[in-house]
């Protein structure tokens, strides 16, 4: 190819062009170009075309779908990026343009105006929306940890989880948090997690770190897996100032790893203390119990007729109370020995039991629907059906007349 | 007599609250007044037990394998992640293809 040969070479325009993409291809085959965005527009195929210009020229670029799609971030017309990709030439319409395989936002003002176009966008699709977070268990018996193996918020979680509330098993699931792939790893995680059965909530996080650190929590893939998680997710991303994506799709944010570790589980202490409340309502239900008994009992002393089962009565009913004292102190003191003597004067109240002052002969009536004792002549009137409930069986009588006093015939 | 051995802490829990409400309640006859004490009284002791006896267990998922079972191993200081990524300790499942994918 001589520019003093005899004849000069005629090419055809095909052939042209297609000499220069091959030319393109093999010397800019791998270029990082930095400039601002304009003409940003995605077609209804995927793919994304805009143009790179900086205040002098500018280069026609093209994002294929399958790049499209894994792009970090969301961009606009003015922002400011670095390309990364191959030249070529498109032959048929003669214009070279930038194949671009990466597209990074330049800058802290890029990358914050990255993260609020794709929130914009998340939450047009409902992603932060307070109807799809999920409640926390009151009682995690198994908690995910995503996060990495070697931070310190792993160090910190488990040191809290540890000390709060050991029932729980706790399931160190590690990820990359940073860097290349880490997002996908994140969201492949999350979404393994949700594959097993008893896994009670999750806490998907890592320690503080600069924008560009935090980055792998403001993807959409992650917003995504956290997003369709049907366990309970708790992100705890960096420290209190930074906020991600993913604390806004999660169920509950917390401010930091050890927060997010207080958040899932209750402190053992103060269970203890609710414990020892419902043990406390416990004895005093029992008391109360025990005091209803013993005023029914002393209702059934006077009523009795004759005087002298009522002294056996009233010793049963010293007893009772002897009882029910010892009953209640035991309890203010040690839980096994309460259990004890409960059972003690279990046996001891079922003596009591009106059915055992039947086996004596005497006999409870009441009211045919009625499920108290007929305890005046007052009650009943001639006509009315009583139930007679006797030591052995009941007898169902008519009432023929009633009386103060005895029966005189 | 019920064994609450093989409850949880929540459902235990669960129970002595109820325990309570219906002893509360104050209309049981005496053996149920009575069974209900006695049940509430199980129920505390066994929640007390589980606050007291529990050791955190801390596990590593490190992958799922071919039937949906998690691939578990202990983790721990004493645990540090085997360079093949291959499981040498046991789990609830043997690690067949369990790949370390620790981060960089």
């Amino acid at each position: 190819m001589s520019l003093y040969a005899s004849q000069p070479r005629v090419y055809r325009v095909s052939e042209i062009n297609a000499l220069v993409r091959a030319l393109l291809e093999s010397e800019f085959a791998d270029v990082w170009i930095e400039g601002e965005i304009s003409n940003y527009k995605q077609h209804a195929s995927g793919h994304i075309y805009f143009t790179l210009k900086d205040d002098k020229a500018q280069l026609n670029a093209v994002i294929w779908r399958e790049q499209a799609r894994r792009l970090s971030f969301r961009f606009a017309d003015g922002m400011a990026v670095r390309a990364y990709g191959y030249l070529t030439c498109y032959v048929e319409g003669g214009r070279y343009q930038l194949i671009t395989t990466q597209l990074q936002p330049r800058g802290q003002g890029a990358l914050q105006q990255a993260l609020e176009l794709l929130k914009q966008q998340l939450a047009r699709r409902g992603f932060f929306d307070p109807a799809h977070k999920k409640p926390l268990p009151r009682f995690p018996r198994r908690i995910a940890l995503v996060t990495s193996k070697e931070g310190a918020a792993l160090r910190d979680m488990v040191r809290i989880l540890s000390r709060r509330w050991p029932l729980a098993e706790l399931w160190v699931c590690p990820v990359p948090v940073q860097g290349q792939g880490a997002a996908e790893q994140i969201a492949a995680r999350i979404a393994q997690l949700n594959t097993l059965p008893g896994i009670d909530v999750m806490i998907v996080g890592r320690g503080g770190g600069s924008l560009e650190d935090l980055w792998a929590f403001n993807e959409e893939i992650v917003a995504e897996a956290l997003f369709r998680s049907r366990i309970p997710t708790v992100s705890a991303v960096g420290h209190e100032v930074d906020y991600t994506i993913a604390d806004f799709v999660a169920d509950r944010r917390a401010a930091t790893p050890s927060e997010a570790a207080e958040i899932v589980v209750p402190d053992r202490r103060e269970v203890f203390q609710r414990l020892t409340t419902w043990r406390d309502r416990l004895h005093k239900a029992l008391r109360a119990w025990l005091t209803e008994k013993r005023q029914s009992l002393t209702r059934l002393v006077r009523s009795a007729p004759l005087s002298r089962p009522t002294a056996r009565l009233h010793d049963l009913l010293q007893e009772v109370d002897e009882q029910s004292e010892r009953l209640l102190q035991a309890g203010r003191r040690r839980l096994q020995q309460l259990g004890e003597r409960v059972q003690h004067t279990a046996l001891r109240l079922d003596t009591l039991s009106p059915l055992n002052v039947l086996k004596r002969g005497y006999s409870l009536t009441w009211k045919l629907g009625q499920s108290t004792c007929v305890r005046s002549w007052q009650e009943v009137q001639p006509g009315d059906w009583v139930c007679t409930r006797l030591h052995v069986g009941t007898i169902l009588c008519r009432v023929e007349s009633s009386q103060p006093g005895e029966l005189t015939r | 007599m019920t064994d609450c051995s093989a409850l949880t802490f929540e459902e235990a829990l669960a129970r002595l609250e109820a325990a309570v409400e219906a002893l509360e309640r104050g209309d049981l006859p005496l053996e149920e007044a009575l069974r209900r004490y006695e049940e509430g009284v199980r129920y505390y002791r066994h929640c007390v037990a589980l606050l007291q006896q529990a050791e955190q267990r801390i596990l590593e998922l490190q992958d799922v394998n071919e039937h949906g079972q998690p691939v578990l191993r202990p983790f721990g200081p004493g645990h540090p992640a085997p360079a093949t990524g291959a499981s040498e300790d046991s789990g609830p499942t043997a690690s067949a293809d369990a790949g370390s994918r620790s981060p960089g």
